[in-house]
C-alpha cells in the first residue's frame, strides 16, 4: 500500500489515534486478515455505524480508502407540549433512552410509544408525538426533542366493578375518590397516581374488613373518544375474612397486626405464617419469657371465614441478670461486648433488658464475623444459657464461650499483572501482606481498595482475581493476586448540557476533569457533586458517550435539569418562656409567657444564572416583628469554600424586657473555609439601632441618653473551627469560636468600641455513653467613645443598650431567663446589659431509659458584668445594687431524641440568685418620684424547654 | 491474499477504487465483515468436500453461524474464559489431512481451488475446539440427569432403537446402557442449555444486518 486514507478525511479519532487503532501504514503488504482485524478495531471503538475498505491504483501504489458512517449517540432527551403530571423527569424516564448510549431509530420508536403509553395512563388520549432529532456532527450527539400534541386530559368515568358483591359497588366506587365532592361536580381528570391510589384504597377496603386475601385487580383503562372519558375496570375477588386469633397470650390489636404480616402483605401463605410465628415468639422472648413458643393452626369456619390460630406457651418470666464472656484473649470484653445485642437487667436503663434465642443467635453470629476477619477461622462461640442464676428462679444467665483457635496469617504473597509505575501504590493497598491475619473479608477490602485505585486513574476495566492455598507451615497461606489493569481511558472533552439559564462558565468551572486528564471514577463523581452543591441543579445526570467502545479517549457527558428557580416557605410556630410580663414594671424578670410566631419566605435561586440565591424572610411574633434580605453567592468568583453573603434587614424586637429597638441593618460578609473545619469570615455590617422612649423601663433621668438613634459601622472577623463527631448530639471532639470586632466613627458610625466573643467548647467520652461537656464563653466589650461632662462627671458616652452583652437562658447559662443576667437598672430593675461576659457551662450527658430518653446533671456559672475589670468568682452578691459576680446554677435535665434533634428539658437550680430593687407602679409615677420600690430576686429555679442539645 | 491482489490489479488496470471489504453485520461493537463471511463459506465448503456456495441465502446462514460465535466470544471475555492456545488445532489439521489429503500436493491444490491458506483452516479449527470447550464449562456443570430420566430415555428411545437397528442382538440391561444413556442426555441438555442461551443472548443485544452485503 501506498497511502491509507479516510474517507470523509475529517474523522471523530485524531490521525494518531487512527493509526495506532487500524495498524496499517503506508509501505505494508496488502493482507486481508490484517486489513479485516484493522477494520474490526476500527469498528470497535463504536464511533462508526458503517465501514467499507476500498482499494485503488493511485500514483504507482495502491492506496487504501476507509469510507466511514458516523455512529450517532443519545444526547439530550426532553418531552414537550404536555402539562403536568407526568412532570417532564417522569416523561423523559419514559423513554428508556439512555444518555451517552448508541442512537437508534428503532429505540427512538419505542421511546416515543413508551411516552404514549406513560400519557395514556395520565389521561392524555389520541397524543400525536413527534420526535424531533437535531443532529450534533462535531459531538455525533443526536438531541431528541419528543414534540408532544396531547388535547385535553380524560375524565373518570363511573367504573365497572366486576367480582364485588352488589351492596359493595357503591361503597368503592366512593372508596376511590375519583369523583369530585362525591359526584356533585361530576369526575375528576385522570391521572397515574390517581388511578393507582383509587385503586390502593379499593384494597384498603377490603384488608380493613379481614378480607386479607382479596384481589383488586385495574385491568383496563378503557377511553371513550367521543367523550373523552375514561372507565377504569376493577376486577374484585374479595376471598374469604381472615381473623387472626391469639391464645395463651394477651396482645393488643395493633401489635398483634404489626407482628403477623400477613396483614401488610395481605396475604396468608404458609411462609408468612411461619414469619408471624418467629416474630410473636421472638417478641415474646424479648418480654422476658424465653421459653415461650408460638404455634400456629388454620381453620376453615366457613366457606366465607378462615381462622389462624396462633397458641402462645409463655412458660415463666425469666430477666437476663448476668452475662459472661470466657475464653476471649485476642479481644477484650468491651470490645466484644459493643457488637452485642442482649443487655442484662440494668436498674434504671434497661429495667427488664433485652434477650431473645434470635438476638443470642445473631450475637453469636457477630463475635464470630468479628474473629474470623480477624483470622481466627477456626474460632468457636458456644452460647450457654442458665436458669436460675445466682438462686433467683427468674434470672437468666449467659455464658458465651469463645475458643479461639490459632490465628491463620498470610505466610506468602504473590501479586501479578501490575505496572512498574502503579506496583508500589497498589502494594500499599493491601493489608493481607506477609504475617498479616488473613480473612476473606481483608481480602474483599484490600480487592476494592485496589480496583478504587485503578478507577479512580482511568482504568475501568480493571478486574481483580485471587485465590488461596495453605501452605506447609500450620496455619499460614499463600495469597495469589492476578490483576487484570485493562486499558487506560483518558477524557477526550466534556459536554454539559440542558443549561437554559445557568451561565456555562459558572458550571465548567465546577468540573474537575479536562481533555486528557484519566477518566477517573472519583474525579467524575466529585464534579457531579460539586454541580448539585451549587443548589441550581434538581438532577445532574453523568455518562460516558459510547461506553461500550473500545476507544482511549472518552467523551464525558453531564446533562442537567435545572431546578425551580422560586420556592416558598411558611412556618407557624411559638414560644414559651419568661417571656410575659407586658411592658410594666411588674416583673423585671419576666413571667411565664407564650408568643405565636409565623414565618414567610421566597428564595429565588440561581439569580441572573450564576448560582447565587436571593431571599426574603419574615417573622411576626408578639416579641419580635422582621424582614430580611439575604443575597447568598457561594463559591464567590469561582473560589472553592468561598461564599459571599450580603444582607439587610428591618427588626422590630422585644427579646431583652428592658426596652422595645428597632435595628435597621445591612451587611456584607466574605467566608472562607480555610480547610475541613476552619472557616474564617469577614464583614462590614452598619445599623442604625433606634429604642422606643416609652419602652425603656429604666430610670427617667438615663432615656434621653438611651433613647437616642445610634449608628453603628462594625468591621468584624470571625474564626470558626469546627471538631465535633455531630453538631447536633456531639460525643467528642471540641469547637472554637473567636469573634472580633470594632465599631467605629471612621466607619460612620455613631457609637465606637471593640468586642471580642470566644467561645470554646469540647466533649468528652468518659465511659460507654456517659459524656462530659463542656463550653466556655468570654465576651469583652471596650468603650472607645469620646469623653462627655454630660452628666456633670468626665466620663465616656454610654455604649448603646441594644450593642451590649445579654445573656442567660436556655442556651447560654440556665440559672437566668432569657436575657436575664447582669447588670440592672437601679430605679426599676430591669436588665441593661454589660461590657464583659463569662458563663461557663459543664454538663453531663447519660442514657436514660432505653435508647431515646437521656438525662444531663449540669453546671453553669457566670454573668455579665459591668466591665472586664469587674471579673470575679465570688459566688456572694456584693449587694442589692451590685450584679458584678458568679451565678451558679445547678440542675438537671431529660433529653429525648428525635430526628431532628434532642428535645430536652432543664431545670436549673440557683442557690445564690441575684437580688434587685424593683418598681411596683406606673411609668407616671416613677418620673414623679412616687410608686414604691420593693426588693426583688429571680427564682431560684428556672426551667427551659427547647429543641437541641445546650452546646 | 490471491483474491485481494487480483482486485487490487483490475482496480489499477480499472483506475478506480475496488471494494475489497466492508461490514455485513455488526453484533454491539463486534463487527462481521464480508471477508469473514465467504471465508466461513470456503472453509466449510473444503471441509464438507461440497462445492463453494456464496449466495445471499448461504451469506445470510454463515453469517448467523458468525454472530452465535460473537455471541460466545463476548460470552468468554465477559467469564474471563482462557481459550486454548492454536498448538490445540495442529493435531486435528494432520488428521483432517490424513484422511482427506494423504498427498501434499493434492492438500494444496484444494486450498488454492477454495482460495484458502493453510492458517484459515487452522483458525477455523481453533474456533471449533474452543467453543465446544467453553460450551462445555459454561454450561455442563448446570446439567444433571436423574436415574428417572435414565429409565425413561432407556424404555422410550434406546430400547426401541435398539430393536429396530440392531435385532436380534439382545438389548442389554438398564444397568449396562446407563453410562452410555447419561452421556447422551448430558449432552442434549447441553445443546438445549446452550440453544437457550444463545436465544436469549440474541434478544438482549443489537445485531444489525447491511443488508446490501446479502442482496
Amino acid at each position: 500500500m501506498s497511502a491509507i486514507r479516510y474517507e470523509p478525511a475529517a474523522q471523530p479519532l485524531h490521525a494518531k489515534e487512527l493509526e495506532q487503532i487500524v495498524g496499517l501504514r503506508p509501505g505494508d503488504a496488502v493482507d486481508r486478515i490484517r486489513l479485516r482485524e484493522s477494520l474490526e478495531r476500527l469498528y470497535a471503538t463504536g464511533r462508526y455505524r458503517d465501514l467499507q475498505a476500498d482499494m485503488a491504483e493511485s500514483g504507482g501504489g495502491l492506496v487504501l480508502t476507509i469510507q466511514t458512517q458516523l455512529a450517532w449517540f443519545v444526547g439530550r432527551v426532553s418531552v414537550s407540549g404536555v402539562s403536568e403530571p407526568p412532570n417532564q423527569g417522569q416523561l423523559v424516564s419514559a423513554t428508556k433512552l439512555q444518555l451517552g448510549h448508541p442512537y437508534s431509530q428503532q429505540e427512538v420508536r419505542a421511546a416515543a410509544e413508551n411516552v404514549r403509553a406513560r400519557l395514556e395512563r395520565s389521561g392524555f388520549y389520541g397524543t400525536r408525538i413527534d420526535p424531533r432529532l437535531d443532529f450534533d456532527e462535531a459531538t455525533q450527539q443526536v438531541h431528541i426533542d419528543f414534540q408532544v400534541s396531547a388535547g385535553k386530559r380524560a375524565e373518570y368515568a363511573r367504573p365497572v366493578i366486576t367480582g364485588a358483591p352488589p351492596g359493595e359497588v357503591a361503597a368503592l366506587e366512593r372508596t376511590s375518590r375519583w369523583k369530585t365532592f362525591w359526584g356533585v361536580l361530576g369526575w375528576k381528570d385522570v391521572r397515574e397516581s390517581r388511578t393507582s391510589r383509587g385503586v390502593e384504597r379499593m384494597r384498603r377496603y377490603y384488608a380493613t374488613r379481614e378480607r386479607l386475601l382479596s384481589n383488586v385487580d385495574l385491568t383496563e383503562l378503557r377511553h371513550d373518544p367521543a367523550r373523552n372519558t375514561v372507565t377504569p375496570v376493577v376486577a374484585v375477588e374479595q376471598g374469604p375474612r381472615i381473623r387472626v386469633k391469639l391464645a395463651g397470650a394477651k396482645l393488643s390489636d395493633g401489635k398483634l397486626r404489626q407482628l403477623v404480616p400477613v396483614y401488610q402483605e395481605q396475604s396468608a401463605d404458609r411462609d408468612l405464617l411461619v414469619e408471624g410465628m418467629r416474630n410473636l415468639t421472638e417478641y415474646f422472648q424479648n418480654e422476658g419469657h424465653f421459653r415461650a413458643k408460638v404455634e400456629f393452626d388454620t381453620r376453615q369456619v366457613s366457606a366465607e371465614e378462615l381462622e389462624i390460630l396462633y397458641t402462645v406457651e409463655l412458660g415463666p418470666k425469666f430477666l437476663l441478670t448476668e452475662l459472661e464472656i470466657a475464653g476471649n484473649q485476642f479481644f477484650d470484653r468491651e470490645t466484644i461486648r459493643e457488637r452485642m445485642g442482649i443487655t442484662p437487667v440494668t436498674k434504671i436503663r434497661y429495667r427488664n433488658g433485652r434477650f431473645s434465642e434470635a438476638l443470642l443467635n445473631a450475637d453469636v453470629a457477630s463475635i464470630r464475623d468479628l474473629y474470623v476477619s480477624n483470622g481466627f477461622r477456626d474460632v468457636k462461640i458456644a452460647p450457654r444459657v442458665t436458669e436460675g442464676a445466682s438462686g433467683n428462679s427468674a434470672a437468666l444467665r449467659v455464658r458465651v464461650e469463645i475458643t479461639e483457635g490459632a490465628q491463620w496469617t498470610v505466610g506468602e504473597f504473590a501479586l501479578e499483572g501490575v505496572a512498574a509505575e502503579h506496583l508500589d501504590e497498589v502494594r500499599s493497598r493491601f493489608s493481607s501482606m506477609e504475617g498479616q491475619a488473613f480473612s476473606e473479608a481483608a481480602v474483599a477490602l484490600d480487592r476494592d481498595q485496589v480496583l478504587n485505585y485503578y478507577y479512580n486513574r482511568g482504568y475501568p476495566e480493571a478486574q481483580f482475581d485471587w485465590d488461596v492455598e495453605p501452605l506447609s507451615e500450620p496455619h499460614t497461606v499463600k495469597i495469589h493476586v492476578k490483576l487484570d489493569e485493562g486499558e487506560p481511558r483518558y477524557v477526550r472533552g466534556v459536554l454539559v448540557g440542558g443549561l437554559k439559564t445557568s451561565n456555562p462558565g459558572m458550571v465548567y468551572e465546577r468540573l474537575r476533569l479536562e481533555p486528557g486528564d484519566p477518566l477517573s471514577q472519583a474525579a467524575v463523581i466529585e464534579s457531579q457533586r460539586r454541580l448539585y452543591d451549587l443548589g441550581v441543579f434538581a438532577r445532574v445526570d453523568v455518562a460516558v458517550q459510547n461506553p461500550e467502545g473500545e476507544e482511549p479517549n472518552k467523551l464525558l457527558l453531564f446533562q442537567v435539569e435545572e431546578a425551580r428557580r422560586y420556592s416558598l416557605n411558611v412556618g407557624l410556630g411559638a414560644e414559651i418562656a419568661r417571656i410575659g410580663g407586658g411592658s410594666n414594671f411588674d416583673a423585671p424578670a419576666g413571667s411565664p409567657g407564650f408568643s405565636p410566631r409565623v414565618s414567610f419566605g421566597v428564595s429565588r435561586s440561581n439569580f441572573l444564572g450564576y448560582g447565587h440565591t436571593m431571599a426574603v424572610q419574615t417573622r411576626l411574633s408578639n416579641i419580635q416583628q422582621r424582614t430580611l434580605l439575604t443575597y447568598l453567592a457561594p463559591q464567590f468568583k469561582g473560589v472553592e469554600g468561598l461564599a459571599l453573603t450580603i444582607t439587610g434587614f428591618n427588626d422590630l424586637s422585644r427579646d431583652i424586657r428592658t426596652f422595645t429597638s428597632r435595628r435597621q441593618e445591612g451587611a456584607v460578609q466574605l467566608s472562607k473555609e480555610l480547610s475541613r473545619g476552619n472557616t474564617v469570615q469577614t464583614r462590614f455590617t452598619y445599623r442604625r439601632n433606634t429604642v422606643d422612649a416609652n419602652s425603656l423601663n429604666i430610670d427617667p433621668d438615663l432615656i434621653p441618653v438611651f433613647s437616642l438613634p445610634v449608628r453603628v459601622g462594625l468591621l468584624s472577623g470571625t474564626f470558626l473551627q469546627e471538631r465535633r463527631d455531630d453538631p447536633i448530639e456531639s460525643r467528642r471532639g471540641y469547637y472554637n469560636s473567636v469573634d472580633i470586632g470594632l465599631a467605629s466613627g471612621a466607619f460612620g458610625g455613631s457609637t465606637r468600641y471593640a468586642r471580642l466573643l470566644a467561645r470554646n467548647s469540647s466533649y468528652h467520652r468518659l465511659y460507654g455513653d456517659l459524656i462530659l461537656a463542656r463550653l466556655t464563653t468570654i465576651g469583652w466589650q471596650k468603650n472607645m467613645n469620646p469623653l462627655s461632662t454630660r452628666t456633670g462627671v468626665e466620663e465616656r458616652e454610654p455604649i448603646p443598650l441594644p450593642e451590649r452583652f445579654f445573656s442567660g437562658g436556655s442556651s447560654t447559662h440556665r440559672g437566668f431567663p432569657e436575657n436575664q443576667a447582669g447588670p440592672r437598672d437601679l430605679a426599676t430593675g430591669f436588665p441593661v446589659g454589660g461590657a464583659g461576659l463569662l458563663v461557663n457551662n459543664l454538663e453531663l450527658r447519660f442514657p436514660l431509659l432505653g435508647d431515646n430518653l437521656g438525662g444531663v446533671a449540669f453546671h453553669d456559672m457566670g454573668n455579665v458584668f459591668t466591665s472586664l475589670s469587674k471579673f470575679t468568682l465570688d459566688w456572694r452578691q456584693p449587694g442589692v445594687t451590685e450584679f458584678d459576680y458568679m451565678v451558679h446554677a445547678i440542675g438537671m435535665g431529660v433529653r429525648y431524641r428525635t430526628p431532628i434533634g434532642p428535645v430536652r428539658l432543664d431545670l436549673a437550680y440557683v442557690p445564690n440568685a441575684p437580688s434587685f430593687f424593683g418598681f411596683r407602679g406606673t411609668r407616671e409615677q416613677l418620673i414623679n418620684g412616687q410608686g414604691e420600690f420593693v426588693m426583688q430576686r429571680l427564682s431560684r429555679f428556672q426551667f427551659h424547654f427547647s429543641l437541641g442539645q445546650t452546646f | 491474499m490471491t483474491r485481494l491482489v487480483a482486485v487490487a490489479m483490475l482496480a489499477a488496470a480499472l483506475g478506480r477504487g475496488e471494494v475489497v471489504d466492508r461490514l455485513a453485520v455488526s453484533v454491539e461493537s463486534a463487527a462481521i465483515l464480508e471477508s469473514e463471511i465467504l471465508d466461513h463459506l470456503r472453509v466449510a465448503a473444503f471441509l464438507e468436500g461440497k462445492p463453494l456456495d456464496v449466495s445471499p441465502r448461504a451469506r445470510r446462514t454463515a453469517a448467523n453461524q458468525l454472530i452465535e460465535l460473537a455471541l460466545i466470544r463476548r460470552e468468554m471475555q465477559l467469564s474471563r474464559y482462557t481459550p486454548p492456545g492454536v498448538e490445540i488445532a495442529k493435531p486435528l489439521l494432520d488428521k483432517f489431512r490424513a484422511e482427506h489429503f494423504p498427498r501434499a500436493e493434492a492438500f494444496e491444490a484444494a486450498l488454492t481451488t477454495h482460495r484458502l491458506r493453510e492458517a484459515d483452516l487452522l483458525r477455523n479449527l481453533l474456533l471449533q475446539v474452543t467453543v465446544t470447550r467453553f460450551v462445555n464449562f459454561r454450561f455442563r456443570p448446570g446439567v444433571r440427569v436423574s436415574e428417572e430420566e435414565v429409565a425413561e430415555y432407556y424404555r422410550d428411545s434406546y430400547v426401541p432403537g435398539w430393536e429396530s437397528v440392531k435385532a436380534p442382538v439382545p438389548v442389554p440391561p438398564l444397568q449396562e446402557a446407563q453410562t452410555e444413556i447419561e452421556a447422551i442426555l448430558t449432552e442434549q441438555r447441553v445443546d438445549q442449555a446452550m440453544d437457550d442461551w444463545l436465544k436469549a443472548a440474541r434478544a438482549s443485544v443489537r445485531i444489525t444486518f447491511q443488508e446490501e452485503v446479502f442482496r
